[in-house]
């Protein structure tokens, strides 16, 4: 396998005048859990869709563990498990019956593997139930276990948090953490960007079809505003001074008496500047510590606000 | 393939309502020949037993098969499974031919208790004076053309509401548009007959099925006896029939996106 499991180059979709996906290149690197981000309707599943054969491209390159999609398509399934949109199953048969099924289709010893799959997901004491008396993340958890039937070296998931509880989130973060631990490389959708920070390495921003950003979460995070937080024994002294400051570019005030400096680089050095030039003023300092800005608010820096979750 | 046609017998038999009821209607059917041969003062033979079994069966059998087939062509649409079907990685026209396959073996099942049940009426309770038993020419030939006439009328007219189903994304409106063009078949055979042309009318999918299950030749137009088509040529045109239907199935499956 390449080091990029997945290549796109140029992809793009349209339904007539509506262009779901436009021209997205990105390369996802192997071995790691990619995020696929953005608002509901923003193309994300079309992408997903185009890049199992389930949908054809308008135009670009597709190319799924080093096999062209369309073209291919057959290989870079045997290699690849998915969820789309939502796990599927038939209602009326039990958990175990429907990975049967599916283990009858996969073929190549995926029915010797439907034991393993179901105590991955923890659904080997509720395997002999119906379906239908599944609870949503019951469903998702079976849809995991039924993508890992195939044994594949990449897991493609839609939204996979989708009807989780917290505590069932907890438990699907560790599941996806122990896939690329063994190996498996992991592309999941999401709109949820709490998850997203604490599951993936790498993550693509996507808006309107077109991807606006791609790197890992940290670099993305950090690539955010520096901003310090600072809480005084008197706010009327503190605010003009630090405004003042040649470190300090923007200072807001909030309503509990503390002031927000935005700073070239929220460091040690920045803090220790901080609070010397109070100290200096003889002002007392209650809290200071650098904002850490989470993926939430680097989305909406990057989105302009529009991209809204 | 054959680990393929197990999953699709596992998924058509396993929608109960549709099975189980198929199944149910059948056997009550039988039944109630049964009641028929026990309070009817006439002392039916074995083959009267056996052709009107053959008539009511095969009604019966053949809108249970149009259900069936419709929710068999349009389920995993209309339930989101075909997608996954999808990324086993099968080919999508193997996808379809185990549906048609699956289907055919489901009607067997379903509607297999029924006749064997009107075969031991007719074998116990037929006139002794014309046995059905293996070695009595009549009896055997009526009980051959019992299965004959039930399963060949329900396949072929499954087929056609499974392709229907294919094309449909909804089970109701599947079994409905089915259901509807099944019967209106038959009546636009009829005008078409009348106020077109009489061998057009004779080229519909009801007329032909309808000599393939009789094996003789038959007619939309009022008159049996003139029929425009041979039994050969009839046979033939129900196999382009069916050719076009799996055909348009095949195509339709391989093009659509999921």
């Amino acid at each position: 396998m390449s080091e990029h499991v997945i290549h796109l180059e140029g992809v793009t979709k349209r339904f007539g005048q509506l262009t779901a996906v436009d021209d997205v290149t990105v390369d996802v690197p192997a071995g790691r859990c990619f995020a696929w981000l953005g608002p509901n309707g923003c193309g994300k599943t079309t992408l997903i869709r185009m890049m199992l054969g389930l949908a054809r491209s308008t135009s670009g390159e597709i190319e799924v563990c080093g096999y062209k999609i369309p073209s291919h398509t057959a290989a870079a399934l045997a290699e690849v498990g998915g969820i789309v949109e939502e796990p599927r199953f038939y209602p009326y048969l039990t958990g175990r019956q429907n990975l049967t099924v599916w283990a009858d289709h996969f073929g190549d010893g995926a029915e010797g593997r439907i034991e393993d799959s179901l105590k991955r997901v923890r659904l080997d004491d509720r395997a002999d139930e119906a379906v239908k008396t599944y609870s949503l993340g019951m469903r998702q958890r079976l849809g995991v276990a039924r993508a890992l039937l195939n044994d594949p070296k990449l897991l493609i998931l839609d939204e996979p948090t989708n009807g989780l509880d917290p505590a069932g989130l907890a438990e699907f973060r560790e599941l996806i953490r122990s896939f690329v631990d063994e190996g498996r490389s992991v592309f999941i959708s999401s709109h949820i960007l709490g998850e997203v920070q604490k599951i993936a390495d790498d993550v693509a921003i996507i808006q309107k079809g077109r991807m606006i950003a791609f790197g890992s979460v940290d670099e993305l995070v950090s690539g955010g505003a520096q901003k310090v937080y600072v809480r005084t024994t008197d706010l009327d002294a503190a605010a003009p001074l630090l405004h003042a400051s040649e470190f300090v570019s923007a200072v807001a005030t909030d309503e509990f008496g503390g002031l927000t400096l935005t700073v070239a680089q929220a460091d040690d050095e920045t803090l220790t500047r901080t609070g010397k030039t109070l100290f200096d003023a003889g002002i007392g300092i209650v809290s200071l510590y650098p904002i850490q800005e989470s993926l939430e608010q680097r989305f909406l820096d990057i989105t302009g606000g529009e991209g809204d979750l | 393939m054959i680990n393929l046609l197990k999953a699709e017998v596992i998924r058509q038999t396993g929608r109960r309502g549709s099975f189980f009821g198929s199944l149910a209607v059948a056997l009550l059917i039988s039944v109630i020949i049964l009641i028929w041969v026990l309070t009817t003062s006439s002392s039916p033979s074995g083959s009267e037993i056996l052709n009107n079994s053959a008539g009511l069966l095969g009604a019966v059998v053949v809108i249970c098969s149009v259900v069936i087939g419709a929710i068999a062509g349009a389920y995993d649409v209309d339930q989101g499974t075909m997608r996954y079907l999808v990324l086993t990685g099968q080919a999508r026209w193997k996808l379809v031919a185990v549906r048609y396959l699956g289907f055919f073996c489901t009607l067997v099942l379903f509607s297999l208790p029924a006749l064997a049940l009107a075969a031991l009426i007719a074998l116990v309770f037929g006139d002794a004076s014309t046995p059905v038993a293996p070695g009595d020419p009549e009896g055997f030939s009526a009980f051959w053309q019992m299965f004959y006439m039930v399963w060949v009328g329900g396949a072929l007219y499954g087929l056609l509401a499974l392709s229907i189903g294919t094309f449909l994304k909804s089970n109701g409106v599947a079994i409905a548009v089915a259901i509807v063009l099944n019967f209106a078949g038959v009546l636009a055979a009829a005008l078409i007959w009348e106020y077109v042309s009489h061998t057009a009318g004779d080229l519909f999918y009801p007329i032909l099925v309808g000599a393939a299950v009789t094996r003789e030749a038959q007619t939309a137009g009022p008159d049996t006896n003139a029929s425009a088509l041979s039994l050969a040529t009839s046979i033939g045109v129900l196999g382009i029939w069916i050719v076009a239907l799996v055909g348009a199935a095949v195509a339709r499956v391989q093009r659509a996106e999921y």
